[in-house]
Protein backbone atom coordinates (compact mmCIF):
# COMPACT_ATOMS: atom_id res chain seq x y z
CA UNK A 1 0.00 0.00 0.00
CA UNK A 2 1.54 3.43 -1.22
CA UNK A 3 1.44 6.14 1.13
CA UNK A 4 0.67 9.66 -0.49
CA UNK A 5 1.97 11.41 2.39
CA UNK A 6 5.36 11.46 3.54
CA UNK A 7 3.95 12.75 7.33
CA UNK A 8 1.98 8.93 7.15
CA UNK A 9 5.45 7.15 6.57
CA UNK A 10 6.90 8.00 9.70
CA UNK A 11 6.69 4.94 11.87
CA UNK A 12 8.00 2.33 9.32
CA UNK A 13 11.10 0.92 9.28
CA UNK A 14 11.80 0.97 5.43
CA UNK A 15 11.61 4.59 5.43
CA UNK A 16 14.81 4.05 7.76
CA UNK A 17 15.87 7.95 7.80
CA UNK A 18 11.79 9.08 8.72
CA UNK A 19 11.93 6.33 11.20
CA UNK A 20 15.10 7.16 12.75
CA UNK A 21 13.77 10.85 13.44
CA UNK A 22 10.91 8.68 15.79
CA UNK A 23 13.95 7.72 17.53
CA UNK A 24 16.24 10.82 17.90
CA UNK A 25 13.27 12.85 19.07
CA UNK A 26 13.28 9.99 21.91
CA UNK A 27 16.80 10.63 22.45
CA UNK A 28 16.45 14.66 22.57
CA UNK A 29 13.63 13.83 25.33
CA UNK A 30 15.64 11.53 27.46
CA UNK A 31 18.70 13.60 27.21
CA UNK A 32 16.53 16.86 27.81
CA UNK A 33 14.89 15.07 30.77
CA UNK A 34 18.16 13.44 32.50
CA UNK A 35 19.73 17.14 32.25
CA UNK A 36 16.69 18.66 33.43
CA UNK A 37 16.67 16.38 36.38
CA UNK A 38 20.49 16.50 37.28
CA UNK A 39 20.69 20.27 37.45
CA UNK A 40 17.75 20.23 39.79
CA UNK A 41 19.17 17.90 42.12
CA UNK A 42 22.50 19.45 41.78
CA UNK A 43 21.33 22.87 42.49
CA UNK A 44 19.56 21.25 45.41
CA UNK A 45 22.77 19.32 46.70
CA UNK A 46 26.15 21.28 45.79
CA UNK A 47 24.98 24.64 46.96
CA UNK A 48 24.76 25.01 50.53
CA UNK A 49 22.30 27.82 50.63
CA UNK A 50 19.68 25.97 48.38
CA UNK A 51 20.32 23.15 50.08
CA UNK A 52 19.09 24.81 53.57
CA UNK A 53 16.57 26.52 51.49
CA UNK A 54 14.99 23.25 50.24
CA UNK A 55 14.90 21.06 53.75
CA UNK A 56 12.84 24.58 54.88
CA UNK A 57 10.30 24.44 51.86
CA UNK A 58 10.24 20.63 52.41
CA UNK A 59 9.24 21.02 55.58
CA UNK A 60 6.86 23.91 54.77
CA UNK A 61 4.87 22.28 52.42
CA UNK A 62 4.53 19.53 54.66
CA UNK A 63 6.90 16.80 53.46
CA UNK A 64 7.56 13.86 56.11
CA UNK A 65 11.45 14.16 57.63
CA UNK A 66 12.57 17.24 55.42
CA UNK A 67 16.24 17.07 56.00
CA UNK A 68 16.34 13.28 54.93
CA UNK A 69 13.79 14.26 51.98
CA UNK A 70 15.63 16.71 50.83
CA UNK A 71 18.93 14.94 50.84
CA UNK A 72 16.79 11.72 48.77
CA UNK A 73 15.15 13.56 46.60
CA UNK A 74 18.51 15.63 45.62
CA UNK A 75 20.54 12.10 45.30
CA UNK A 76 17.41 10.38 43.31
CA UNK A 77 17.55 13.61 41.09
CA UNK A 78 21.00 13.82 40.40
CA UNK A 79 21.60 9.99 39.71
CA UNK A 80 18.09 9.09 37.84
CA UNK A 81 18.69 12.53 36.16
CA UNK A 82 22.58 11.51 35.01
CA UNK A 83 21.33 7.43 34.11
CA UNK A 84 18.42 8.59 31.90
CA UNK A 85 21.36 11.20 30.37
CA UNK A 86 23.53 8.82 29.57
CA UNK A 87 20.56 6.15 28.51
CA UNK A 88 21.59 3.79 31.27
CA UNK A 89 18.70 1.62 33.62
CA UNK A 90 17.11 4.15 31.41
CA UNK A 91 13.31 3.30 32.18
CA UNK A 92 13.97 2.14 35.60
CA UNK A 93 15.14 6.02 36.16
CA UNK A 94 12.31 7.22 34.47
CA UNK A 95 10.55 5.42 36.85
CA UNK A 96 11.44 6.45 39.98
CA UNK A 97 11.32 9.94 38.74
CA UNK A 98 8.11 9.47 37.60
CA UNK A 99 6.88 8.13 41.01
CA UNK A 100 8.80 11.31 43.01
CA UNK A 101 7.25 13.56 40.38
CA UNK A 102 3.55 11.95 41.18
CA UNK A 103 4.34 12.31 44.98
CA UNK A 104 5.19 16.42 43.85
CA UNK A 105 2.63 16.58 42.20
CA UNK A 106 0.00 15.66 45.14
CA UNK A 107 1.91 17.46 47.86
CA UNK A 108 3.01 20.67 46.76
CA UNK A 109 1.69 21.87 43.35
CA UNK A 110 -2.33 20.60 43.27
CA UNK A 111 -3.50 22.70 45.22
CA UNK A 112 -1.84 26.06 43.72
CA UNK A 113 -4.29 25.24 40.28
CA UNK A 114 -2.11 25.23 37.09
CA UNK A 115 -0.15 27.60 36.40
CA UNK A 116 3.34 27.38 36.33
CA UNK A 117 3.71 31.24 37.37
CA UNK A 118 1.76 30.37 40.88
CA UNK A 119 3.89 27.43 41.27
CA UNK A 120 0.76 25.19 39.87
CA UNK A 121 1.21 21.98 38.48
CA UNK A 122 1.18 22.39 34.58
CA UNK A 123 5.15 21.97 34.45
CA UNK A 124 5.10 19.07 36.59
CA UNK A 125 2.24 17.39 34.78
CA UNK A 126 4.10 17.66 31.86
CA UNK A 127 7.07 16.14 33.40
CA UNK A 128 5.00 12.93 34.80
CA UNK A 129 3.49 12.53 31.45
CA UNK A 130 7.18 13.05 29.33
CA UNK A 131 9.17 10.99 31.75
CA UNK A 132 6.14 7.91 31.07
CA UNK A 133 7.14 8.34 27.32
CA UNK A 134 10.54 7.61 27.78
CA UNK A 135 9.18 4.81 30.44
CA UNK A 136 6.89 2.64 28.08
CA UNK A 137 9.60 4.04 24.61
CA UNK A 138 12.88 3.29 26.23
CA UNK A 139 16.22 4.92 25.64
CA UNK A 140 16.10 5.82 21.80
CA UNK A 141 19.48 6.30 20.11
CA UNK A 142 22.82 6.97 21.45
CA UNK A 143 21.99 5.66 24.96
CA UNK A 144 25.09 3.41 26.63
CA UNK A 145 23.02 0.73 27.61
CA UNK A 146 22.58 -0.60 24.19
CA UNK A 147 25.94 -0.40 23.38
CA UNK A 148 26.91 -2.87 26.67
CA UNK A 149 24.11 -5.13 25.03
CA UNK A 150 25.67 -5.03 21.33
CA UNK A 151 29.14 -6.06 23.22
CA UNK B 1 4.45 -7.40 21.16
CA UNK B 2 1.51 -6.14 20.37
CA UNK B 3 0.58 -5.27 24.03
CA UNK B 4 3.99 -3.08 24.36
CA UNK B 5 3.23 -1.47 20.81
CA UNK B 6 -0.67 -0.15 22.17
CA UNK B 7 1.17 0.83 25.70
CA UNK B 8 3.58 2.78 23.37
CA UNK B 9 0.37 4.23 21.29
CA UNK B 10 -1.43 5.25 24.64
CA UNK B 11 1.79 7.13 26.17
CA UNK B 12 1.86 9.05 23.26
CA UNK B 13 -1.22 9.61 23.38
CA UNK B 14 -1.20 10.65 27.03
CA UNK B 15 1.67 13.39 26.54
CA UNK B 16 -0.57 15.04 23.27
CA UNK B 17 -3.62 15.54 25.86
CA UNK B 18 -1.29 17.05 28.49
CA UNK B 19 0.28 19.25 25.94
CA UNK B 20 -3.31 20.24 24.76
CA UNK B 21 -4.50 21.15 28.07
CA UNK B 22 -1.65 23.30 28.68
CA UNK B 23 -2.18 25.48 25.55
CA UNK B 24 -5.77 25.72 25.64
CA UNK B 25 -5.40 27.25 29.39
CA UNK B 26 -2.98 29.22 28.08
CA UNK B 27 -4.96 30.56 24.89
CA UNK B 28 -8.21 30.91 27.34
CA UNK B 29 -6.63 32.99 29.66
CA UNK B 30 -5.52 34.87 26.82
CA UNK B 31 -8.44 35.60 25.03
CA UNK B 32 -11.20 34.63 27.19
CA UNK B 33 -9.96 35.92 30.58
CA UNK B 34 -11.05 39.85 31.29
CA UNK B 35 -7.60 41.72 30.50
CA UNK B 36 -5.84 38.80 29.40
CA UNK B 37 -5.51 39.31 25.74
CA UNK B 38 -4.67 43.74 26.33
CA UNK B 39 -2.12 42.60 28.46
CA UNK B 40 -1.05 40.20 26.23
CA UNK B 41 -0.70 43.14 23.41
CA UNK B 42 1.36 45.00 26.21
CA UNK B 43 3.46 42.64 27.12
CA UNK B 44 4.37 41.70 23.52
CA UNK B 45 4.36 45.51 22.62
CA UNK B 46 7.10 45.60 25.54
CA UNK B 47 9.18 42.83 24.64
CA UNK B 48 9.36 44.01 21.12
CA UNK B 49 7.52 41.63 18.81
CA UNK B 50 6.35 43.28 15.53
CA UNK B 51 2.82 44.09 15.03
CA UNK B 52 2.06 42.94 18.94
CA UNK B 53 -1.98 43.34 18.07
CA UNK B 54 -1.99 41.03 15.46
CA UNK B 55 0.75 38.83 16.36
CA UNK B 56 -1.02 38.32 20.33
CA UNK B 57 -4.30 37.88 18.24
CA UNK B 58 -2.38 35.03 16.39
CA UNK B 59 -0.77 33.34 19.03
CA UNK B 60 -4.12 33.45 21.27
CA UNK B 61 -5.89 31.94 18.68
CA UNK B 62 -3.19 29.24 17.74
CA UNK B 63 -3.05 28.20 21.49
CA UNK B 64 -6.53 27.63 22.06
CA UNK B 65 -7.51 26.07 18.98
CA UNK B 66 -3.92 24.28 18.61
CA UNK B 67 -4.93 22.76 22.47
CA UNK B 68 -8.00 21.82 21.68
CA UNK B 69 -7.01 20.18 17.88
CA UNK B 70 -4.17 18.16 20.37
CA UNK B 71 -6.83 17.06 22.94
CA UNK B 72 -8.71 15.93 20.39
CA UNK B 73 -5.69 14.34 18.21
CA UNK B 74 -6.95 16.53 14.93
CA UNK B 75 -4.37 17.32 12.29
CA UNK B 76 -2.24 16.93 15.30
CA UNK B 77 1.31 17.27 13.23
CA UNK B 78 0.74 20.07 11.83
CA UNK B 79 -0.34 21.61 14.94
CA UNK B 80 2.24 20.72 16.92
CA UNK B 81 4.80 21.78 14.34
CA UNK B 82 2.83 25.73 14.72
CA UNK B 83 2.62 25.15 18.37
CA UNK B 84 6.42 24.41 18.22
CA UNK B 85 7.08 27.87 16.31
CA UNK B 86 5.32 29.82 18.93
CA UNK B 87 7.08 28.35 21.79
CA UNK B 88 10.47 28.52 20.23
CA UNK B 89 9.85 32.35 19.68
CA UNK B 90 8.66 32.39 23.52
CA UNK B 91 11.73 30.58 24.31
CA UNK B 92 14.37 32.68 22.81
CA UNK B 93 12.49 36.53 23.02
CA UNK B 94 11.36 35.75 26.43
CA UNK B 95 12.25 32.94 28.52
CA UNK B 96 16.45 32.34 27.10
CA UNK B 97 18.40 35.55 28.98
CA UNK B 98 16.43 34.64 32.57
CA UNK B 99 18.31 31.57 33.06
CA UNK B 100 17.06 27.51 33.02
CA UNK B 101 15.28 27.71 36.27
CA UNK B 102 11.30 28.44 35.79
CA UNK B 103 11.17 29.92 39.29
CA UNK B 104 13.15 32.58 37.36
CA UNK B 105 11.01 32.58 34.89
CA UNK B 106 13.74 30.34 32.70
CA UNK B 107 13.46 28.34 29.71
CA UNK B 108 12.89 24.68 31.14
CA UNK B 109 9.03 24.94 30.63
CA UNK B 110 9.65 26.07 27.18
CA UNK B 111 12.17 24.07 26.12
CA UNK B 112 10.12 20.64 27.65
CA UNK B 113 7.28 21.69 25.49
CA UNK B 114 9.15 22.17 22.49
CA UNK B 115 10.92 18.61 23.14
CA UNK B 116 7.10 17.03 24.21
CA UNK B 117 5.86 18.50 20.82
CA UNK B 118 8.31 18.05 18.73
CA UNK B 119 7.80 14.26 19.93
CA UNK B 120 3.99 14.39 19.09
CA UNK B 121 5.24 15.62 15.60
CA UNK B 122 7.25 13.10 14.69
CA UNK B 123 5.35 10.06 16.57
CA UNK B 124 1.95 10.98 15.68
CA UNK B 125 -1.26 11.48 17.35
CA UNK B 126 -1.09 7.95 19.23
CA UNK B 127 -4.60 6.18 20.02
CA UNK B 128 -7.81 8.01 20.32
CA UNK B 129 -7.47 10.54 18.07
CA UNK B 130 -10.10 11.95 15.52
CA UNK B 131 -6.78 12.27 12.62
CA UNK B 132 -7.56 8.17 12.74
CA UNK B 133 -11.29 8.69 12.44
CA UNK B 134 -11.22 11.34 9.94
CA UNK B 135 -8.05 10.28 7.75
CA UNK B 136 -8.51 7.42 8.84
CA UNK B 137 -4.62 6.87 8.69
CA UNK B 138 -2.84 3.52 9.46
CA UNK B 139 -2.41 2.14 12.88
CA UNK B 140 1.92 2.32 11.92
CA UNK B 141 3.43 -0.89 13.40
CA UNK B 142 6.64 -1.87 14.44
CA UNK B 143 7.54 -4.31 11.61
CA UNK B 144 6.37 -2.65 8.88
CA UNK B 145 3.63 -2.69 6.27
CA UNK B 146 3.85 -6.60 6.31
CA UNK B 147 2.91 -7.37 9.51
CA UNK B 148 0.43 -4.50 9.15
CA UNK B 149 -1.54 -6.28 6.77
CA UNK B 150 -1.17 -9.42 8.66
CA UNK B 151 -2.69 -8.01 11.77
CA UNK B 152 -5.45 -6.13 9.75
CA UNK B 153 -6.46 -9.68 8.45
CA UNK B 154 -6.55 -10.97 12.02
CA UNK B 155 -8.79 -8.39 12.90
CA UNK B 156 -11.00 -8.94 10.19
CA UNK B 157 -10.98 -12.84 11.51
CA UNK B 158 -11.71 -11.65 14.77
CA UNK B 159 -14.55 -9.48 14.01
CA UNK B 160 -16.17 -12.27 11.51
CA UNK B 161 -16.04 -14.36 14.63
CA UNK B 162 -18.01 -11.79 16.47
CA UNK B 163 -15.51 -10.79 18.80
Amino acid sequence: MAETSVWADMGQRDMSLLYNFRFWSLTLLRVFLGGLFAYHGALRLLVPANLAGSISYFAQVGIPFAQSSAYIFGIVEVVAGMLLLVGVFTRWSAFVLMLGMVYIFFQVHLKNGFLVGNNGYEFVLLLIFALLFVLVNGSGHLALEKMFKEE
Amino acid sequence: MANIYRFRQWSLTLLRITLGFIFVYHGYLKIFVPGGFKGTVAFFTAIGIPLPLYSALLVSVAEFVGGIFLIAGFLAKWTSMVLVVNMLVALFKVHLKNGFLIVNGGFEFAAALVIALLVVLLNGPGSLSLDRVVFGSEEETEEGPESKKRSRRKSRKSAARGQ
